[in-house]
């Protein structure tokens, strides 16, 4: 018999809206998640383009020179895989469970959805930005008339870099979830593992990106 | 009906069924029993069994049925496969009289 499940399972799904932002990966993973995860990835790199907002790291926010879009998926992607080549060889070491490679790859992908938010703000930010790029010397002498004249926008370039910190925080925290919910590894060992293969993803992500794509 | 008490509240050592009887004749049986290792788990890890064996034993059905992703109900059959290794340790143990 199929399609019926017992009241004790039904009442215990979790379905609160901060589930969605803080682990949707309770409800969601595998294709399903990469599809979505991709389709967030190949947005936040068209809104990175067209803001000159680079995540040239998995950690990284930039503004940098404009460059084609393809340049913006590819930072996408070196991002994610970076962190999914680590993460698989841990959990190939630490799990003792019968994890699917396709759940990590989607979750991954899914986990890196809040850039979507730092490239919207980061191009309504664009012109304020641009403007404080601009004078950059005259700001660099301190002086209170080159300030005064950038005040405003240097309030928003501050709000813009405080804003990406906290969306990064809110990635890493989604990044460990989905390793620990795909992979099933607990623990002191799920932490430290995935503080190990984040720095090896820092890392390796940000020297690809800097001597193959911005070089 | 009543929950079925499946370790010693004083000691906490898995218990044992002593006596039997018939509904029907009012016979009874006295004896040692072990209770099964399913008995000793919670109700709702037996009611995720039951789900388990109605959907065929796919964990691919029991995510679509409970609206769960797939290794979300894989982690939590995992966690029930480690609580009846304990709990059959646990009855070794005490068959063993250790």
């Amino acid at each position: 018999m199929m399609g019926e499940i017992s009241e004790s399972n039904r009442i215990k799904q979790p379905h609160a809206l901060r589930l969605w932002f803080f682990n949707p990966f309770v409800k969601l993973a595998g294709v399903n998640a990469l599809m979505i995860g991709l389709i967030f990835m190949a947005g936040t790199a068209l809104l990175g383009a067209l803001g000159n907002c680079h995540l040239d790291g998995v950690l990284n926010v930039h503004f940098g020179n404009p460059a084609p879009y393809w340049q913006f998926v590819l930072e996408m992607l070196i991002n994610w895989l970076s962190l999914v080549i680590p993460l698989a060889i841990s959990a190939r070491l630490l799990s003792r469970s019968s994890w699917r490679v396709i759940d990590l790859l989607g979750t991954q992908a899914l986990a890196l959805w809040p850039y979507l938010i730092v490239t919207v703000i980061g191009l309504i930010s664009k012109p304020a930005i641009q403007k404080v790029t601009e004078n950059i010397d005259s700001i660099m002498k301190n002086t209170p008339e080159a300030l005064q004249a950038v005040k405003t926008e240097l309030f928003i370039v501050t709000a813009f870099g405080i804003f990406s910190l906290l969306i990064i925080i809110w990635t890493v925290m989604l990044m460990y979830r989905s390793y620990a919910i795909s992979c099933n590894v607990k623990g002191p060992k799920a932490i430290i593992s995935f503080i190990v293969s984040l720095i090896i993803a820092i890392t390796g992500s940000s020297f690809i990106i800097q001597k193959f794509l911005l070089s | 009906m009543k929950k079925l008490p499946t370790t010693c509240p004083a000691c906490s050592s898995p218990l044992q069924i002593k006596n039997l009887i018939c509904r029907e004749c009012d016979t009874g049986i006295h004896g040692q029993f072990e209770l099964p290792v399913l008995a000793s788990l919670s109700p709702d890890d037996q009611a995720f069994i039951l789900d388990f064996l109605k959907s065929s034993g796919s964990l691919k059905e029991m995510a679509k049925l409970l609206r769960l992703s797939y290794p979300t109900v894989r982690n939590r059959l995992d966690e029930i496969i480690e609580r009846i290794k304990t709990a059959e340790t646990a009855v070794i143990e005490n068959r063993e009289g250790k």
